[in-house]
């Protein structure tokens, strides 16, 4: 499958790989600020979702390649039999960046092996998510050999579910037998825990502290080295040179919704979430990736 | 729980007695937590059957004719040597390891860690009668022929996953093989060579020896200090075997423990394979966070020949999942409904739970579950607790939440139906021959007494009358054995020329109509099946020949009673044994290419050119990859099938010897024919065993 122009802008493509329940689809949602992404603790037979920037709404590209819109809410109408891809449009600020494409996971019994071949190509960068508890298996290592070495070098590795291993030293072990075992083979290896700070999404310090903002950080050097490499034009949002606008650890539940004052909040340095528009990720929707 | 002593375990209460009195073995285990954590009450029963077993022999055994009385004593032991085994697998990082520790009721028993450690097959032999001071432990190094068998035996996971890079992982188990023999050869110096196959045995059970033989070591963790004895040999450490007394067992149990497949340390995939060729009771365990992936499926697929009742799945790690009670049922849901479409083994139980909890409820820990554990445990506490589960002990209530409880009842109820039913079935049939035997050897002592002149046979002539039976039944048997093994490999050829040649016509109508850029694919299900009904043929006539040579052997020798000895009417009816049950073709679970769908096929397809090169190769390709299965089912199932029949017969004669030339030869002193009759039937059995190369 190729990405039409109708469907694809000329940002980087930077897409969510892994293998089904690794945390992908909770990455989307932290990086898009919405919990716009259908999330399962068992595997979701969902075809490729395209996020990208532009006013709500949602269609689904047929297996012969036509396009017809589709009910944000029930995403799950578009099945992989039916459905090549699903493209959902957002006026998420990490999507002023780049387009990001979060690929069905792999290791699904009930998904065919090679989904994703086609979509390849086209992908700039991979954050491949792999679970700390069982990180790095051969069925993921095996599938990553494959990919082309100028991609790899590009890609990242984003051990989720840290927030399961409980004492730093565990944390450290994990991640140092992972680095070693993938060594050479990404970018850089970065531990993170999703869902910690998808419940405190606007704490600066729970981002940091829970690797969001490395996480952040790392992903749009990437984006802009290839943007640069592009010679295109649309850049990160300049909102690094804003002061962060809040400070105090809170829950997102108990945030009062920013009113007219109060259009822009600060994700970590780069990357800007529209806090009036933003339907907040509840804890419910984050439940399990 | 102490079962009716024998002499032997009479000494052994009298010194429990003394020990009481004093201070128990600072380094023994502590003693688990009474009932509470008891997880295979549901052996009681079986225990109980066991019990009034040993009862009735040794009642029979008491004051008995000393033949008699070696025989009984050789039932005995083999009550009291009586193990069933279950055997855990899995994904790496399931969590088997933690689970093990909380089955055992210890904790920190065997190294459970964030990155995989387990290298090794651990058998945890568990002995209710083993007392701390006991506990052994051995560990088997690999021979170099051994870690070759390791790759040429090894199954494909990997292919019958679908894994990517399947068709080249042998060469990369190899490389890494390789490298991990030199990196133990560069650390052991000049003790490597000396060190392959040898077994070290150790007359305690330590933490400190596991993490020695089993443990590989964190070698990219360089600060760490303490770990410079750890895992020195784990890898070349085979296997480990730990003896563990464990007081509230109901009866023996060998849990055993296996590294896991779909590490990037392919060594470790390849071990557990090779350790499920044994395997009768397996329990699979997932992770709740990704319940059944491709893996897992091509691990049921690999023990689908198991009969599905004796596969258990488990679903670990429940305290992960973020609301269990909103995600157990999804899961469970999605677990069968993938078991079905694939043609997996559906009616398999299904469980759910946490080794973490339990560990947790063993150690009166539960204030360090870490905050979302706790939470998710309070949440299916809610959801799991019926109203009358109110008001427990709060660690009881965390044990029950765990699932080990039902596991432990799921894996007690398969050994009481399965192995323990076999136990008891055999030993009430041959405690039936010893007590008819008792009373034709009472009878012809109260003729002896009362001056009935007695016609005993001589010993020479009965032994001479018991190699001639021997001889001719083993004959026989193996004469219809040989035929039943070449109707057997005239089936497996046919179904090989049957499947071949549907396939191959099947393969030219496809090319006529279609050409050769469209890839064709052909079901194996048919010739799995073939292969399958050949074995069962086999093993019914197998059963037919070994129950006509056990039923034979038994009436001749209430022949020998009634003729040679004169008892004519009196003589006893001696009953055949049991047969042994047939091991399930595991090997019919390995891939043939025909499986894959993956690259593997794709690459084979598209380096042949024209239809006859497809067709030749296409026939040659089908047999290279199943002439490994065939064979293995051939020599691991059919031969050793009829190896147990065998030695059946031969123990079975072997035994009655004893007892007949026991009871022929009243002046006999007792201690020799006690021992004659044990020794015969181990050089019977052992000569039976040699003939068979099992």
């Amino acid at each position: 499958m190729t990405l039409t122009n109708k469907s694809r802008s000329r940002k980087p493509l930077v897409a969510l790989m892994g293998e089904f329940s690794a945390g992908k689809s909770t990455l989307a949602n932290l990086l898009l600020g919405e919990a716009l992404s259908p999330i399962q603790a068992t595997a979701t037979q969902v075809p490729p979702i395209l996020y990208r920037h532009g006013e709500a709404a949602a269609f689904r590209t047929r297996l012969d390649g036509t396009q017809e819109p589709l009910d944000p809410g029930d995403l799950r109408s578009a099945t992989p039999g039916t459905t090549k891809m699903i493209t959902i449009q957002a006026e998420a600020d990490f999507l002023r960046a780049c387009d990001l494409v979060d690929m069905p996971g792999t290791s699904d019994p009930n998904m065919p092996a090679d989904t994703w071949d086609s979509l390849l190509p086209e992908v700039d960068c991979v954050l491949w998510c792999t679970p700390a508890t069982q990180a790095w298996r051969q069925s993921e290592a095996a599938l990553w050999e494959r990919v082309a070495q100028p991609l790899r070098d590009r890609s990242l590795l984003v051990v989720t579910r840290m927030d399961k291993i409980l004492t730093e030293r565990d944390r450290l072990r994990v991640l140092r037998r992972v680095q070693q075992s993938v060594d050479g083979l990404f970018l850089d290896v970065l531990p993170a825990m999703l869902l910690p700070a998808l419940k405190a999404a606007d704490d600066p310090q729970v981002l940091e502290e829970t690797g969001v903002s490395a996480l952040i950080d790392r992903l749009a050097e990437v984006i802009d080295a290839d943007a640069a490499a592009r010679q295109q034009t649309v850049r990160l949002v300049e909102a690094a040179a804003q002061p962060l606008t809040r400070t105090e650890p809170s829950l997102v539940q108990d945030a009062p919704e920013s009113g007219a004052g109060q259009e822009m909040r600060v994700m970590p340095r780069r990357v800007v979430m529209d806090g009036a528009r933003t339907q907040r990720p509840r804890h419910e929707a984050g439940g399990r990736a | 729980m102490m079962r009716d002593p024998t002499l032997a375990r009479q000494d052994k209460r009298h010194d429990d007695m003394t020990q009481a009195a004093q201070p128990l073995d600072p380094d023994a285990p502590a003693e688990p937590g009474a009932s509470i954590f008891d997880m295979f009450a549901g052996l009681d029963d079986l225990a109980a059957r066991i019990d009034d077993l040993d009862d009735d022999l040794a009642g029979i055994g008491d004051g008995a004719h000393p033949a008699i009385a070696a025989a009984v004593l050789d039932l005995r032991q083999d009550l009291r040597a009586f193990e069933p085994t279950v055997t855990m697998i899995g994904q790496v990082k399931a969590g088997k390891t933690t689970l093990v520790n909380a089955m055992v009721g210890s904790p920190g028993l065997l190294p459970a860690d964030v990155n995989p450690w387990t290298s090794v097959v651990t058998a945890l032999h568990l002995q209710p009668d083993l007392r701390p001071s006991e506990q052994r432990s051995a560990f088997r190094f690999f021979s170099n022929e051994e870690w070759d068998r390791l790759i040429t035996r090894g199954g494909r996971v990997g292919e019958l996953a679908n894994r990517a890079g399947a068709e080249d992982e042998l060469a990369k188990v190899r490389a890494q093989l390789d490298e991990m023999r030199a990196k133990s050869r560069r650390r052991l110096g000049r003790k490597f060579e000396m060190l392959l196959g040898q077994t070290h045995e150790y007359d305690m059970m330590t933490e400190a020896l596991i993490e020695r033989y089993v443990c590989m070591g964190d070698d990219f963790w360089e600060d760490d200090a303490n770990g410079v004895d750890q895992g020195r040999y784990a890898d070349i450490t085979r296997s480990a075997d730990l003896w563990i007394g464990k007081p509230d067992l109901p009866v023996n149990l060998c849990i055993q423990d296996t590294p896991g497949v779909n590490d990037t340390f392919m060594i470790r995939e390849q071990i557990t394979i090779n350790a499920l060729r044994g395997a009768k009771l397996c329990v699979m365990v997932l992770s709740a966070q990704q319940a059944l992936s491709s893996v897992d499926m091509g691990l049921i697929r690999l023990v689908s020949n198991v009969r599905s009742r004796d596969l258990v799945i488990f679903v670990n790690r429940i305290d992960e999942l973020a609301d269990p009670v909103r995600e157990v049922p999804q899961i469970e849901a999605s677990i069968r409904a993938t078991l079905r479409k694939f043609d997996a083994p559906t009616e398999a139980e299904i469980l759910f739970g946490s080794g973490y909890w339990a560990q947790h409820a063993i150690e009166d820990t539960l204030h360090d579950l870490g905050e979302d554990s706790a939470e998710a445990l309070l949440d299916w506490a809610e959801a799991q607790l019926p109203d009358s589960r109110e008001g427990l002990d709060p660690l009881e209530t965390v044990w029950h939440l765990s699932g080990l409880p039902a596991l432990g009842d799921a894996i007690a109820q398969r050994i009481a139906h399965g192995a323990g039913a076999r136990l008891v079935e055999r030993t009430c049939a041959a405690r039936d021959n010893l007590l008819r035997s008792q009373e034709a050897g009472a009878g012809l002592a109260i003729d002896i007494k009362a001056g009935v002149p007695a016609k005993l046979p001589a010993p020479q002539d009965l032994a001479a009358w018991f190699r001639e039976a021997e001889t001719r039944l083993a004959a026989d048997l193996d004469a219809r054995i040989a035929a039943g093994h070449a109707a057997f490999l005239s089936r497996v050829d046919r179904a090989h020329r049957t499947f071949l040649d549907r396939a191959t016509a099947a393969l030219v109508q496809h090319l006529d109509a279609w050409g050769q850029d469209d890839i064709w694919t052909y079901d194996p299900t048919g010739l799995r099946m073939l292969l399958r009904s050949a074995y069962q043929v086999f093993v019914r006539a197998t059963a037919e020949a070994g129950e006509a040579a056990l039923h034979a052997a038994a009436q001749e020798i209430s022949g020998l009673y009634r003729d040679q000895f004169g008892m004519g009417g009196r003589a006893p009816a001696i009953l055949p044994p049991p047969l042994p049950s047939a091991d399930p073709p595991i090997a019919l679970g390995q891939t043939i290419a025909l499986d894959l769908r993956g690259t593997w096929w794709t690459r084979f397809w598209r380096k042949r050119r024209g239809h006859q090169a497809l067709c030749d190769d296409f026939a040659r390709l089908i047999h290279e990859e199943t002439a490994p299965i065939v064979e293995t089912l051939r020599r691991d199932n059919a031969e050793a099938f009829a190896a147990a029949v065998r030695a059946e017969l031969f123990g079975f004669l072997a035994t009655q010897r004893g007892i007949v030339t026991g009871l022929a030869d009243e002046s006999t002193p007792p201690r020799r024919t006690e021992r004659l009759a044990s020794e015969a039937r181990r050089d019977s059995l052992t000569e039976a065993q040699a003939r068979t190369g099992t």
